[in-house]
């Protein structure tokens, strides 16, 4: 599905990807755990083609196509998604309005016909119940209003709606009560299956209670050091990252 | 350069003979208020961006153009221009010339509508007494030279406690002139709501793309004790369409005024707004949007004033700017001394679409009274980057993004449209203005 190659990529000229390389299968959930400025969230973004970042060596493939001279749209009709670590505030953009648009704007770069008025609001319906979604926030503009979690549901929300085949969630854990990450981790169960992969980014261990990975990637100063099970995150949860510092040095 | 007009009267002769009518009445027919205009247009002075109030829009183009006589058989078909689903009592003006043919009235006969030139003796008197209440002539030479020869315009009077239940769709055409001649107008309006009246008057201003235009207008406005008056403007001038327009409205106890202007384009457009707060309890909300590109020129001048105690301004205007074009916004809140419990606030906010785009905002507040509430502001800022980035990642190309923002930041404005036809015209409007240009 996924196949990065000695990546290195940087912001401003410092360079923040020092030669990351990783493959993922279809089925697989990876998680990537590290330190803080280790470079996990600059991963996320250049795969999703943010422009602020120069890829100064190394290659992308996604289902075998090179994705690096994509422009963003492109990837996400490709089936790349993005839980955005900050999802941004939109205001005067609906929800409905945002959410028809990306779908219909996807659905047009593979070829298929947009979907319906109403088949668009049952399909809305649907996969709202998935994340537990207040009724009311779909009404509002784009994000403009929500709480810290609502704002991650609603990420969780959009990949429900547009099935990608690679998602990447980006510090999605991050600031979520016990209730929220319950509710955000059963869904992407729910919505796992053999044919897609996940990417899951996050700082601390607990996400992966809910969220099983497969693989389990230690990154530090700009690539993976480490790859284990998922006994591997539980080890770093109780050690830290200092000692796998150590054993890299 | 700038500010280097020779100020020669032959210049300011023939300036002012582009409006003046080929036959005009003798001293006999002459109103006391054309004679007065007459007089003040005298002594009028043509303007140049060393005058703070022309600053940064200069008239040049106007003063020194060659100008052109219209056509008097050329034929315009008005179906593409109406407001789709708009049930309205409609007049058509063709550069400012009232044509009947393509209008259509039918309003209860205590009402007054009519064009100028079809006053019935009712309301000619009505007009003479009215017309000059507010607007002074000598204010510049715009007014001046309105007040002495405009002919044309439309009276709408409302007595009290009367309701207009369709709004009012006045038209307004233009073509004829050139390339390189402009072709003149001029219109004279009279808004009258008296006490407890409603009335909602949408205007839509086209050139339609034959030649340049220049339209002179003067609005007068009074809106009585407990009455509204709304009024949606649309300046749809294109490249070529250039508008000086100058709106007076007093407002009275308990009343409400509503003014929208919307301009999408213009050669030149300049818009000046004063609204007169005069009853207590009375408010004024005054709503602009404009979107330009290429060389077009947009200046709103606004001035609200609270002359009286617990009254309430809002005033939004927005704009999107691209290429080449210059936005000008002055705004202007003046509480007067005796104005206890004003609620006044003002906001100017600016899109750049390009580094080769100017804004030049001034907002402004003059407050002589203690126990208020005013805030005021401007910006002016490009798209935002980051949802630009947020809406790509999902799919959503960079023209359309850009288009999703922009309706975005207009629609603030256009959400204040109380006619649905009205606001989905105006949100058409905005979603085309550049999907084809950025």
């Amino acid at each position: 599905m996924l196949s990065i190659k000695n990546l290195h990529a940087s912001i401003e000229d410092k360079e923040i990807l020092k030669g990351f390389t990783l493959d993922i299968n279809p089925g697989e959930v990876h998680a990537i755990m590290g330190p803080n400025g280790s470079g996990k969230s600059t991963l996320a973004s250049v795969l999703a083609g943010k422009e602020d970042y120069e890829v100064s060596a190394g290659e992308v493939l996604f289902e075998g196509n090179d994705i690096l001279e994509l422009d963003p749209h492109e990837r996400a009709g490709e089936g790349i998604f993005l839980a955005f670590q900050y999802p941004v505030e939109i205001p005067g953009v609906s929800m409905v309005n945002f959410l028809r648009t990306s779908l219909n704007s996807i659905r047009e770069y593979r070829g298929e016909e947009p979907v319906s008025a109403g088949a668009f609001l049952k399909l809305m319906k649907e996969k709202k119940e998935i994340v537990e979604l207040d009724q009311q926030l779909t009404k509002r503009s784009v994000n403009v209003g929500f709480s810290g979690g609502e704002k991650k549901r609603n990420e969780i929300f959009q990949m429900a709606m547009l099935e990608p085949k690679l998602a990447i969630l980006d510090e999605t854990d991050s600031g979520l009560d016990i209730d929220a990450l319950r509710i955000v981790s059963e869904a992407v169960n729910k919505l796992r299956n053999e044919n897609n992969s996940f990417l899951v980014i996050t700082h601390y261990q607990r996400l992966l209670t809910y969220i099983v990975p497969d693989v389990v990637h230690v990154m530090v100063d700009g690539r993976i050091v480490k790859s284990g099970g998922k006994e591997l995150a539980l080890e770093l949860e109780e050690k830290g990252y200092d000692w796998i510092k150590a054993e890299v040095v | 350069m700038a500010g280097t007009i020779i100020q020669s009267d032959s210049l300011k002769d023939t300036f002012v003979s582009r409006f003046r009518p080929i036959k005009l009445n003798g001293n006999g027919h002459r109103t006391p208020l054309q004679l007065k205009a007459e007089k003040a247009l005298a002594e009028a002075k043509l303007p140049t961006k060393k005058w703070e109030e022309w600053k940064y829009t200069s008239l040049r183009n106007l003063f020194e153009g060659d100008f052109t006589l219209p056509s008097p058989t050329e034929q315009v078909d008005i179906s593409s221009h109406l407001i789709d689903g708009l049930d309205a009592h409609i007049m058509v003006f063709h550069n400012g010339v009232y044509t009947s043919e393509l209008s259509s009235l039918g309003i209860q006969p205590s009402v007054f509508v009519s064009a100028l030139s079809e006053l019935s003796t009712d309301e000619k008197a009505f007009y003479k007494a009215h017309s000059g209440s507010f607007l002074s002539v000598d204010k510049n030479i715009f007014s001046a030279v309105n007040a002495a020869y405009a002919k044309e315009g439309t009276l709408i009077h409302l007595p009290k406690s009367a309701l207009v239940e369709k709004p009012i769709f006045v038209l307004h055409l233009f073509s004829g002139g050139s390339e390189k001649a402009y072709l003149a107008s001029q219109n004279r309006n009279l808004i009258w709501v008296d006490p407890n009246a409603e009335v909602h008057i949408i205007e839509k201003y086209v050139n339609l793309g034959t030649g340049k235009t220049l339209h002179n207008q003067t609005t007068e406005i009074f809106v009585g004790n407990d009455a509204r008056c709304t009024l949606t403007r649309f300046q749809e001038g294109a490249h070529l369409g250039s508008t000086v327009e100058q709106t007076q409205a007093h407002v009275g106890r308990n009343a409400s005024f509503t003014i929208s202007t919307y301009t999408f384009g213009g050669e030149l457009v300049r818009n000046n707004l004063e609204v007169f707060l005069d009853g207590e309890h009375s408010e004024a909300h005054l709503f602009g949007a404009y979107m330009i590109d290429g060389f077009q020129h947009v200046d709103n001048h606004t001035q609200v004033h609270h002359t009286v105690p617990n009254c309430y301004s809002n005033e939004l205007y927005k704009g999107i700017i691209h290429e080449k074009a210059t936005a000008v916004f002055n705004g202007r809140i003046n509480v007067y001394k005796d104005a206890q419990k004003t609620n006044a606030f003002q906001s100017n906010r600016n899109i750049l679409l390009s580094p080769t785009a100017n804004i030049f905002t001034k907002p402004q507040l003059e407050i002589y009274a203690d126990d208020v509430k005013c805030s005021h502001g401007a910006t002016t800022g490009q798209i935002d980057k980051d949802a630009m980035f947020y809406l790509k990642a999902r799919g959503i190309n960079d023209l359309e993004a850009r288009m999703l923002l922009i309706q975005a930041f207009i629609g603030e404005v256009s959400e204040n449209l109380s006619q649905d036809a009205v606001q989905a015209y105006a949100n058409d409007r905005i979603a085309s203005r550049f999907s084809s240009s950025t």
